[in-house]
């Protein structure tokens, strides 16, 4: 599911089914189209941040490559250019190379292992409860990170200044020595970053701009307006900004490159109608709930719809309003090891690069996992008919594992009487189904109920069921309806369905099928990569940050950055060459087996001669 | 059969920005440190001042400027009666009249240098790089430092005008034909301004800490006497070294026309 089908499904009626049931065929159709559109307006955005080199964003291609030309070597036939390839393989005694024949998967491929590029003694970061005067001098000039998160409240607007409502603005020296000042406009409890390069922060007096250019203001080295800051005996009533070289430990974060689009916007029609948005960049949150001692511990990702951009209005001191007003929950993923056991983490990242989210776990462990809505698959246990008569409603497609699911069944578009009619509950990764019956629970055998046939056609199912169920695992559940005027003899259930199903596509009259679905996600790894040799802690934080997409690691005192290493090469046929990404001490084989012909074999060397 | 490798540099976004700070990659540097120098080069682009060009020193190749040290002076002393210049030969400190030369023929490298400059009485010296390698760098390669600072065009319209800058000279009234205006040096740098209206002033201070960096380029002014001094002898005839020095720079810049 893309969010930019929703964006066009959002056109629809807020009536139709297309609109409020993800998983109707409709639906599944603008999906298809919504993430080829979405797949295209991430590889632009890609584009646009690659020319965000200098504020450290990833560089999405590598910066040197080495190529191999073959034609080089004389045993190579210029025919091979047009023949088919069937087996390609270039390896030495330590290494195989995987292969891309896209560049862009080539770019966007993930690493084969990790090696320790740095490590440092210690990283700056500092909790602020109000201006600073402070010096402070950085090893090297840095982007600094302002943590908003443990922010509480804004100030109210009646008592600020006009022109510096809520900012937070830093002073200091760059790389040149030469006087700077920052001024960050705070919208949202968020993380925040610098576009200049500190080299130290201190307060800093007023210049002119022969010195300076632009001019600098001047003032102390942070001075924070419009954020309610303040220091609690209880820690946890503590209001306090973090400013640090790198952020760790985060609970949640944007995805820039992904969109989220709400199916409806509750304050169209409110005060906040010119603040609030369906549309809004997509929000992530962690979480790994705290479990009793022999439980299993798990860890989730909450994917969530912002309505306002700018929290400044909804979370003023006067009139706070809780999160859950403003925000919506889309869906819950479980993060799980690539067997699909549970897995306990102890910190993530987004990896902008690749758009996926990179999780550490406690068993020393990187994952990468890929950020997607959960998919509902079409599953034709029982075929719809062309026209509707009854009704199946959820209150969302999404539910986590053991949330009560509360089943609507109603009649809608009444076609006339109702003989009898059933409710089938078909569990998709199980294939078993089972009826619904008088006691609402769910019976293996065929279990009917007894419709009606009164003037009024709108009472015929009267009164219409509701439905407790619960999701007891993951997956994608179906439920069907079937009514029926006429008597169906049958055996047993799968002869039940397969009568039913027989009549629908004879275009058989009086019989009616309608469907929903709703899911339940895990989440598996794209990838899993050990790193035990460098870590020793359990709880280790890490991020991802800077232009050649460095793991930045905080295990116990110690602190390193982790480089990714990946074995890869680009293949272009029609060039007739080979680019590899890393130099290897041991020459590599290359052997190509085409469909006709016999196969070239050679072996890949490195100049070394400048 | 053997296929030798080409080594191929990949254009970034990067690398096209850099392009238009005229400075490039090379093809064994990376990325991330690429980054670094081209990061230096938009900092210092839109900067003036008479240091800028020490300043592009540090990006223009791979080879960065070090940071060596910063000198400052305890609280007994004025630091305005302070005057510490470095140029090619030298490196000179004068502090309240008692000149202090420590010349780079007798400290050749860096470590020997910063050792004699912790003798001089009353000096504050803040290491700015641990490296080991940098003892045994040559002391001629310090650039060029001067404390002498100007500051221009400062305008202010208030009655007491307090200064931008500390350790202040003199200063002179910009628009009043360079007249010398008193301020008060006791609380604060001050003047006051009793006519009330726009004084667009220079200041002249002494900037400090003073800090010294190492550059691998061994860099000298065309029209210096050192420079003079490297091309002509005792007798002002033209020596085979210095015929070699005009040579080199003709081929870099031949139409140098200058005397």
């Amino acid at each position: 599911m893309s969010f930019i089908s929703q964006s066009i499904k959002n056109k629809f009626p807020s009536w139709s089914k297309v609109r409020r049931d993800r998983s109707s065929n409709f639906g599944i159709i603008l999906d298809c189209i919504g993430e080829e559109l979405e797949l295209l307006r991430r590889n632009g955005y890609a584009l646009k941040l690659q020319q965000k080199n200098l504020l450290s964003t990833p560089s999405f291609e590598k910066e040197k490559i080495f190529k191999f030309q073959f034609n080089e070597d004389e045993t190579y036939d210029s025919e091979n250019k047009n023949k088919n390839i069937t087996n390609i393989v270039c390896e030495n005694e330590e290494t195989s190379i995987d292969i891309f024949f896209n560049w862009n998967k080539y770019s966007f491929a993930y690493p084969n292992k990790f090696k320790v590029k740095e490590a440092t003694v210690s990283v700056f970061e500092e909790k602020i409860y109000g201006n600073q005067t402070e010096e402070t001098v950085f090893e090297k000039p840095k982007q600094l990170y302002l943590n908003l998160e443990n922010v509480k409240s804004f100030n109210n607007v009646k008592n600020l200044n006009e022109t510096k409502k809520y900012c937070v603005i830093l002073r200091g020296k760059n790389s040149i020595e030469k006087d700077i000042e920052e001024r960050i406009n705070i919208t949202d409890l968020k993380i925040y970053k610098t576009i200049n390069y500190f080299k130290s922060l201190n307060s800093i007096e007023r210049t002119n701009s022969y010195l300076n250019r632009p001019s600098v203001r001047g003032g102390d080295a942070i001075e924070i307006f419009g954020l309610d800051l303040h220091e609690d005996s209880n820690e946890d009533n503590d209001s306090y900004i973090i400013i640090s070289e790198c952020y760790f430990k985060v609970k949640r974060d944007q995805i820039k490159s992904d969109l989220s689009v709400s199916d409806t916007n509750p304050f169209a029609d409110s005060l906040f109608y010119n603040e609030a948005n369906a549309r809004n960049e997509l929000f992530v949150e962690f979480s790994s709930p705290e479990v009793s001692e022999g439980e299993t511990k798990r860890s989730y990702l909450d994917f969530f719809h912002k309505y306002f951009r700018n929290e400044n209005i909804s979370l003023t001191v006067d009139s706070k309003i809780e999160n859950d007003f403003f925000e919506e929950f889309l869906y819950t993923c479980e993060l799980a090891k690539e067997n699909g056991d549970p897995c306990d983490i102890s910190d993530w990242s987004v990896d902008q690069r690749r758009s996926k989210i990179i999780t550490l776990g406690k068993d020393k462990v990187i994952r990468y996992y890929p950020i997607e809505t959960p998919k509902i698959v079409r599953d034709d246990l029982i075929t719809e008919s062309k026209e509707i008569e009854i009704v199946l409603e959820t209150a969302k497609s999404f539910y986590n594992l053991n949330e009560e699911v509360g089943l609507n069944i109603s009649l809608e578009r009444p076609k006339g009487m109702i003989g009898k009619y059933c409710v089938i509950k078909h569990i998709s990764f199980a294939d078993s189904f089972s009826f619904l019956n008088k006691e609402n629970g769910w019976q293996d055998e065929v279990f009917l109920f007894k419709g009606n046939n009164f003037d009024n056609v709108f009472e015929n199912i009267k009164p219409s069921l509701y439905v407790k169920d619960t999701f007891d695992d993951y997956g994608q559940i179906n439920y069907y309806v079937c009514s029926f005027r006429q008597e169906i003899s049958y055996s047993d259930k799968v002869s039940f369905v397969k009568k039913i199903n027989s009549k629908i596509l004879n275009d058989s009259k009086g019989i009616f099928s309608n469907k929903t679905s709703i899911v339940c996600k895990k989440s598996l790894p794209d990838l899993e990569i050990n790193v035990s040799e460098f870590i020793n802690d359990e709880t280790v934080s890490i991020s991802l940050q800077g232009i050649d997409n460095l793991l930045f690691v905080k295990d116990g005192n110690r602190f390193f950055t982790l480089e990714e290493v990946r074995d890869i090469a680009y293949f272009s046929q029609n060039l007739e060459s080979i680019y590899l990404e890393n130099k290897y001490t041991e020459s590599l084989k290359l052997f190509i087996e085409y469909t006709e012909g016999s196969p070239f074999e050679t072996s890949l060397d490195y100049d070394d001669t400048e | 059969m053997t296929i030798l490798s080409r080594e191929i540099k990949l254009d970034t976004f990067l690398d096209e920005y850099a392009a238009e700070l005229s400075i490039s990659r090379k093809i064994s540097e990376d990325v991330s440190s690429f980054n670094d120098r081209v990061i230096v080069a938009h900092e210092n682009l839109y900067q003036s001042g008479p240091e800028a060009f020490l300043r592009s020193l540090d990006y223009i190749t791979t080879e960065r400027t070090k940071r060596l040290c910063n000198i400052t002076f305890t609280d007994e002393i004025d630091l305005r009666d302070v005057e510490v210049v470095g140029d090619k030969e030298k490196l000179s400190l004068n502090i309240d009249g008692a000149a202090h030369v420590l010349p780079y023929k007798d400290y050749k490298f860096v470590g020997l240098l910063l050792e004699k400059l912790q003798e001089v009485p009353g000096i504050l010296l803040e290491n700015l790089n641990d490296s080991e390698e940098l003892f045994f760098k040559k002391s001629c390669n310090i650039l060029p430092v001067n404390n002498r600072r100007q500051f221009l065009s400062f305008e202010s319209s208030e009655k007491i005008i307090k200064l931008p800058v500390t350790n202040v000279v003199r200063v002179l009234n910009q628009r009043d034909m360079g007249t010398t205006l008193p301020f008060n040096n006791t609380e604060g740098t001050e003047i006051l301004n009793e006519d009330g209206g726009v004084l667009k002033m220079l200041i002249e201070y002494k900037g400090f800490p003073v800090r010294l960096d190492w550059s691998v380029f061994n860099i000298t002014a065309c029209n210096s006497e050192y420079f003079k001094s490297l091309l002509k002898d005792e007798n002002g005839f033209l020596t085979s070294s210095g015929a070699k020095l005009i040579n080199e720079i003709l081929k870099k810049q031949n139409t140098y026309w200058g005397k």
